[in-house]
């Protein structure tokens, strides 16, 4: 292949914990990567121009559109995915337990992105208000619930999640 | 009660169209209009070569016939769309080939490779350049109208307004706007070529109807169409349509023998998914002095857009709100003239709601104004003309008929759960403060659950109507259950297995329910218009009959009585009057797996009855900011009635989602057209939907009125909330605003408009039109 932007670059990555390693051409975004060549579908792409927050994944701990990011910008990089949050199979995060629980997902396509962006919050605000919330959540579209047990399940989890880790 | 399909979906497990994939797969792209309206001089695909394939409209016509929608509705002018544009295109983003590459990139590449020669037309931008038809858009719908409907008797209406103390009018503009479920669109096709089997899966709310069009339109027989349902991501109407896309990739991958997938992106899908709303309706009413309405006059202008959705046509919102302008109030007298108008825009078609939250919008706006006129309070002109409880059933001057309802104790609640009077003085105290509060009741009725009879009525022949069951009783005693009605991430799948689970009094647990598979599920019609509970629960109620009548025999052998003496319920059956006397489902299953003959595999279909209407009052608290036009939410309040809850936790969860989607088409969203037909909405920097920093908390109670004609009394719940929230929301920024002389007369009321609003009323006070006030 002649053509210098269809050339294939090596990627290794830290991925929900375990060391991964791929190879994508230089356009190739993360989002695709992390679904087509990493495997794991459920981070979800929904507008593909960093607006919905579907694909919303943790990078070194922060927040990142996977859509806005190029795979190549992973290379050496920590990422968890919505498949690397609950502690082992058939176990569920207090964040997932929540939404669970109190009915914070419909159609469950947006949710991936809402769980990630959830677990940053949350982590650097364990105990906020349901206004600090709202706020938080703002960059992340959903259009099943109307937020309401979104923002249920959020308070909720940060609850679980004081009295697992007292402070 | 909790949902079965969760813990799958939040944990990255769950399977939408797009995680779907076959050994071979090839990804489909389109080449798209990026013209309104122009003539295609020539599709050049020479560049593309050494692509897997590429088709554009006339090769694609040689394989695949148009979409047969049959619709018979009067004043309807058929008009046909190829399924990619042959010669002319008609808005920008319709379909005008179709790429075929190994890998969706690829894809992409490729169809920038092909160039299309476009000569442009002038462009139908809006319904009066549509009706002044210097541009026709299709031969077969002279000066561009496709229905034009009058219904009531206009002479009865007009000797009303002329014997009544008073009459009033309003104009209210609803905007375009668009489903946008967070996953697009999506389909895979395969084509197996020994035995000639299309295999289709789809994001879709409407399987049924795609296989029939499938089969239809490319001519293979319907016994060698499957078409699968995954996980779907939001439908909201939008995927209750077919696509031209899903037949044109089913076409390729028949083509090339191969697996094809097309995943829609968000561009794709705010220029060339189906549109909604898009209605200017004029309203006027007759009154007595004491605000009781006498007769109502109304004229619907619907812009639709440039082709008819299959299989509905172009008909379902300029219909749905002339039908429904009378609401939930005593009208006794209604004409109403209806008119569809073709533009050079997205073809309109379902979206949760359609008709009927124009319709509400309109009826409260006029409410509002009577109130206004006659300085009255608005809850209490709604009062003196909603239909009492003793009403029911009633015929409305439409033909609809209201099978029951709680109209005024909805109202009642909502306003005792807001503490109304304490927010009028609320209002006032504010008013003195320099603050702009507006209060906005909405009030309406929606119908719901429509079977054959409904379908039939508005033409739509292409739409069946009816819904079924396939159940089995398994050899360990357990019930598995599919059906026509794919869940779209509503909770279908868990409402619809506790309703099963409730026939036969088992846990949870023992039922499942297969996604919709054609090879399986039998035919239907699909989820949509708030048909679900409604039309599922009327199904596995008739498959269970079923099943239990085939049970009764062994159950009483077993028990040694007359299959009469045995009910077959809490589990398993059970000996009438002596019900220590029982045998469960497992035992039941064995000794039925013995015997020649037993039916333990069963397929019954239910048909909803004409409508169950639902009702419900919103009830929004906005403040203005009237020097930046910004309207913020503080308070919201609904007290619903969908007739007895199957998963109350679900309900809600369906009236908070749609209420903000009310709110989004009441505040932020609006697809825009330049006058060139240019789309200037094209992203979602640009388009907006309410996120959870706008949507305020949402007080909601119930009120359970059963409907008489329906398995269950169930009623459908899922379009409800955005009616009401549309409604209240654009009656509660009409009544802050009306003490400053300014008059909503179209949405969404951002702040731009807001503050258009303001200043046009202070240059009318002052005389100066409105010239030279910030």
């Amino acid at each position: 292949m002649d053509d210098p932007a269809l050339a294939k670059h090596k990627i290794q990555l830290t991925v929900n914990g375990q060391a991964r390693e791929g190879e994508a051409e230089a356009r190739k975004l993360l989002a695709d990567f992390i679904r087509e060549d990493l495997g794991l579908t459920g981070t979800h792409l929904g507008c593909e121009h960093g607006v919905c927050g579907a694909c919303t994944v943790l990078m070194d701990g922060e927040p990142v559109r996977s859509c806005l990011l190029f795979a190549v910008q992973a290379d050496g990089h920590e990422l968890l995915t919505v498949e690397g949050l609950a502690p082992g199979p058939d176990q569920l995060h207090p964040i997932q337990e929540a939404f669970w629980e109190c009915h914070g997902l419909q159609c469950g396509f947006c949710t991936p992105g809402f769980l990630l962006t959830i677990k940053a919050y949350l982590e650097e605000n364990p105990d906020p208000t349901e206004r600090q919330v709202r706020e938080a959540l703002a960059g992340n579209l959903c259009r099943c619930t109307g937020y309401q047990n979104i923002v249920k399940a959020t308070l909720r989890a940060a609850e679980l999640l004081r009295s697992a880790s007292p402070a | 009660m909790r949902r079965v399909e969760d813990p799958r979906l939040l944990t990255g497990h769950g399977l939408y169209l797009d995680d779907l994939s076959r050994p071979g797969l090839l990804h489909a792209a389109f080449v798209r209009s990026p013209h309104a309206h122009a003539r295609i001089v020539r599709v050049d695909t020479l560049a593309a070569r050494g692509i897997d394939l590429v088709l554009d409209g006339p090769a694609l016509a040689r394989q695949a016939r148009p979409f047969g929608t049959r619709l018979d509705a009067p004043g309807y002018r058929p008009i046909d769309r190829p399924h990619l544009a042959v010669g002319r295109v008609r808005f920008v983003g319709e379909p005008v080939a179709l790429v075929v590459a190994d890998g969706a990139y690829r894809a992409r590449d490729a169809a920038e490779l092909v160039a299309v020669q476009y000569e442009p037309l002038p462009a139908v931008a809006d319904a009066r350049s549509a009706l002044a038809a210097a541009v026709q858009l299709h031969e077969a719908a002279p000066g561009n109208v496709v229905l034009e409907r009058e219904l009531g008797s206009k002479g009865s209406v007009e000797a009303a307004f002329a014997e009544a103390d008073l009459s009033v009018e309003i104009e209210i503009r609803h905007p375009r706007v668009v489903g946008l479920p967070i996953e697009t669109r999506a389909v895979l096709a395969d084509f197996d070529t020994v035995t000639g089997t299309l295999i289709v899966w789809s994001s879709t709310q409407a399987p049924i109807a795609l296989r029939e069009a499938l089969g239809e339109c490319l001519d293979i027989p319907l016994e060698r169409v499957r078409v699968m349902v995954p996980d779907v991501g939001g439908g909201f109407g939008l995927k209750a349509q077919v696509f031209p896309e899903e037949i044109a990739v089913a076409a390729a991958a028949v083509r090339l023998g191969r697996p094809v997938k097309w995943i829609e992106d968000r561009l794709e899908h705010l220029a060339a998914a189906t549109h909604a709303r898009d209605t200017l309706v004029r309203v006027e009413a007759a009154a007595t002095r004491r605000g009781e309405i006498l007769a109502i006059r109304a004229d619907v202008l619907c812009e639709v857009g440039a082709y008819g959705v299959h299989p509905y046509g172009p008909i379902l919102e300029p219909m749905g709100t002339a039908t429904m302008i009378p609401g939930p109030y005593m009208v006794s007298r209604y004409y109403c003239r209806a008119r569809a108008v073709l533009t050079n825009a997205a073809p309109e078609g379902a979206y949760r709601g359609v008709g009927v939250v124009v319709a509400a919008l309109a009826h409260e706006q006029l409410l509002d104004e009577l109130a206004r006129r006659l300085r009255l309070d608005p809850a209490e002109v709604r009062r003196r003309n909603l239909l009492r409880r003793n009403a029911f059933p009633y015929s409305s001057p439409t033909g609809h008929l209201y099978d029951s309802g709680s109209y005024d104790e909805t109202l009642d609640r909502a306003l005792k759960l807001v503490d109304y009077e304490h927010l009028r003085a609320e209002q006032a105290r504010c008013r003195t403060a320099g603050r702009t509060l507006g209060i906005g009741i909405a009030c309406y009725t929606e119908y719901t659950g429509m079977g054959s009879l409904t379908f039939r009525g508005r033409g739509m022949l292409s739409v069946p109507g009816h819904e079924s069951a396939w159940l089995r009783l398994e050899p360990d005693g357990r019930l598995t259950a599919s059906l026509s009605l794919p869940s779209l991430g509503q909770g279908l799948s868990t409402t619809l297995a506790q309703a099963l689970a409730d026939e036969f009094e088992v846990p949870l647990d023992w039922v499942s329910l297969i996604g919709t598979d054609t090879s399986l599920t039998p035919v239907g019609s699909g989820t949509f218009g708030s048909r679900g509970a409604v039309a599922g629960a009327g199904a596995l109620r008739a498959a269970s009959d079923r099943l239990k009548a085939s049970l009764a025999p062994l159950a009483a052998e077993l028990l040694e009585v007359d299959p009469a003496d045995v009910d077959v319920t809490g589990g398993g059956a059970r000996v009438r009057g002596a019900p220590e006397r029982r045998v469960t489902l497992a035992h039941l299953a064995a000794f039925a797996s013995q015997r020649r003959g037993s039916e333990l595999e069963v397929v019954e279909s239910y048909d909803p009855p004409l409508a169950t209407f639902s009702n419900a009052t919103h009830v929004a608290v906005v403040e203005v900011d009237v020097e930046t036009g910004m309207v913020e939410l503080v308070r919201y309040a609904v007290v619903e009635d969908c007739g007895p809850r199957i998963n109350p936790m679900i309900v809600e969860g369906q009236v908070h989602g749609a209420t903000a989607q009310g709110i989004g088409g009441a505040l932020f969203e609006e697809l825009v057209y330049d006058g060139n037909g240019q789309l200037l909405t094209a992203s979602l920097m640009d388009y907006l939907v309410p996120t959870s920093a706008e949507v305020p908390g949402i007080q909601l109670e119930h009120v359970e009125t059963p409907s008489p004609l329906t398995v269950g009394g169930y009623k459908g719940v899922g379009e409800g909330g955005t009616v009401g929230a549309t409604a209240a929301v654009a009656s509660a920024v009409a009544d802050g605003l009306a003490p400053l002389g300014a008059h909503v007369n179209r949405l969404p009321l951002t702040p731009e408009r807001v503050r258009a609003l303001i200043r046009a009323a202070r240059g009318q006070r002052m005389g100066d039109g409105g010239r030279g006030w910030g």
